[in-house]
């Protein structure tokens, strides 16, 4: 009985011994899993490139802002807009794109009541312009901006835009554009008030 | 008689031939002389209006058919600088350093103190009317002003356009009212935009304005003898800097 007893009392320390040792590896390996699961993550691993670019309205008022942080493959795009005194700053659009997609605040990006800018994304060889509201608010069908690349695609056939430089008007965007299967170039007003194209008679170049 | 008829017609033919050429003559120099002197003003109907400072408050801005809201100018809250004691020798020796580059090929206006940049920025030129070339001299400087002109769908009226610099020379007399100014109707700079003036950002001009010589002393300044205007170059981009 004695000797029952104390394969029992040794058994069971085995057992505890053993679950011990079980308890402690499993715990010691989590919390490496979760330290490389946190490093895979940090900013700190790879810093991101930092950088701040702007452009202040023609008459002064008002300041959009873009801050992107470049990841490895990846760029976070944030924009906003402050008035001159910088007491109100309105959250405009936020986006993690692909490091292939170059978004930019063009020189005449205000339209001249300060209502909208537009910004350029370059993709390889190809350029999209989109259009925002100052305040945020969403346009019709509830969209947050205006693709003019997707738009013209679908509104106009045989050309195709080179650039769009400015505004011609508080509504209305200059659109150059060239044939597709020639040279003539005609520039079109892009009205932003109806999403829509009016062609010009003369060549905004 | 039939010999007298036809005296008379060869006399009616001369005649006739003689009235087409002087008529023709005429034209043509007509035409030479409209063309150097009597060329539409840059952005005025009767060359006068926009020449003279002004301030309109109420008015509504009409470019490309399009209504544009008028920046108010409220004079009272600008802070006018005084022409101190001793300005008139400053204000030549600074005229003589300053120097406006404007290059119609970029599109872009430079400014010089001497051999220091002052200002670099794109502005906007002759699209509808041609902008001189050559070398001008700041006449007056105003501090608001309304321009007008065209017709049809080209027509625009533009009450309280910022800043004005009036130039002229020899050639392009002073009545033309060709001039650098600020821009509140579009934003398409570094493209040409304008009927023969220089457009420029409202925020650039303002400092240009201040920068410039004649200076300032209220709302209207003349250059003079003792308060000479910068002298500005307007090229085609032949000139290298």
């Amino acid at each position: 009985m004695k000797n029952l007893n104390s394969i029992v009392y040794g058994f069971i320390i085995v057992v505890l011994i053993v679950g011990g040792v079980l308890l402690f590896k499993y715990q010691d390996s989590r919390k490496t899993t979760q330290v490389r699961a946190d490093e895979s993550n940090s900013p700190a691993d790879i810093p991101p490139v930092i950088m701040n670019k702007s452009m202040v309205s023609p008459d002064g008022i008002m300041t959009v802002t873009m801050d992107s942080k470049q990841y490895e493959g990846t760029i976070r795009y944030v924009v906003s807009t402050t008035n001159e005194e910088g007491e109100t700053t309105q959250d405009i659009f936020a986006n993690e794109l692909l490091s292939t997609h170059i978004l930019s605040i063009p020189f005449n990006t205000w339209s001249p009541d300060n209502a909208h800018f537009f910004l350029k994304e370059l993709v390889g060889d190809n350029l999209n312009y989109y259009v925002f509201n100052t305040n945020g608010a969403p346009f019709a069908e509830n969209t947050q901006y205006l693709n003019i690349q997707q738009a013209f695609a679908q509104q106009v056939e045989g050309y195709n835009i080179i650039d769009v430089t400015g505004w011609a008007a508080p509504y209305l965007l200059l659109v150059n554009t060239q044939q597709i299967d020639g040279d003539q170039k005609l520039t079109y007003w892009f009205d932003v008030s109806s999403n829509s194209f009016i062609p010009l008679g003369t060549y905004f170049n | 008689m039939k010999k007298r008829y036809k005296k008379q017609n060869l006399h009616m033919r001369r005649l006739i031939m003689s009235l087409i050429v002087l008529v023709g003559l005429v034209s043509l120099i007509y035409l030479t002389v409209s063309e150097k002197y009597f060329l539409p003003c840059a952005n005025t109907r009767n060359c006068k209006e926009t020449l003279t400072f002004k301030i309109d408050n109420t008015s509504q801005a009409v470019f490309l058919n399009q209504l544009v809201d008028a920046p108010s100018i409220d004079l009272d809250q600008e802070i006018q600088e005084e022409v101190v004691l001793g300005a008139d020798v400053e204000s030549i020796e600074k005229a003589q350093n300053k120097h406006i580059y404007i290059n119609l090929e970029t599109q872009t206006l430079s400014a010089y103190d001497g051999d220091e940049l002052f200002m670099e920025t794109p502005v906007s030129t002759g699209l509808w009317g041609k902008t001189p070339t050559g070398e001008f001299d700041i006449w007056v400087k105003l501090r608001s002003t309304t321009m007008s002109g065209g017709s049809g769908d080209d027509y625009y009226n533009l009450p309280n356009v910022p800043y004005v610099m009036f130039f002229s020379n020899q050639e392009v007399a002073a009545s033309r009212g060709f001039g650098i100014h600020g821009t509140y109707w579009h934003n398409n700079f570094g493209h040409p935009m304008s009927h023969g003036c220089i457009n420029m950002r409202t925020i650039d001009v303002a400092k240009l304005y201040e920068w410039a010589t004649p200076v300032s002393s209220g709302h209207t300044t003349h250059s003079s003898a003792d308060n000479p205007g910068t002298k500005l170059t307007i090229h085609d981009g032949s000139l290298t800097l």
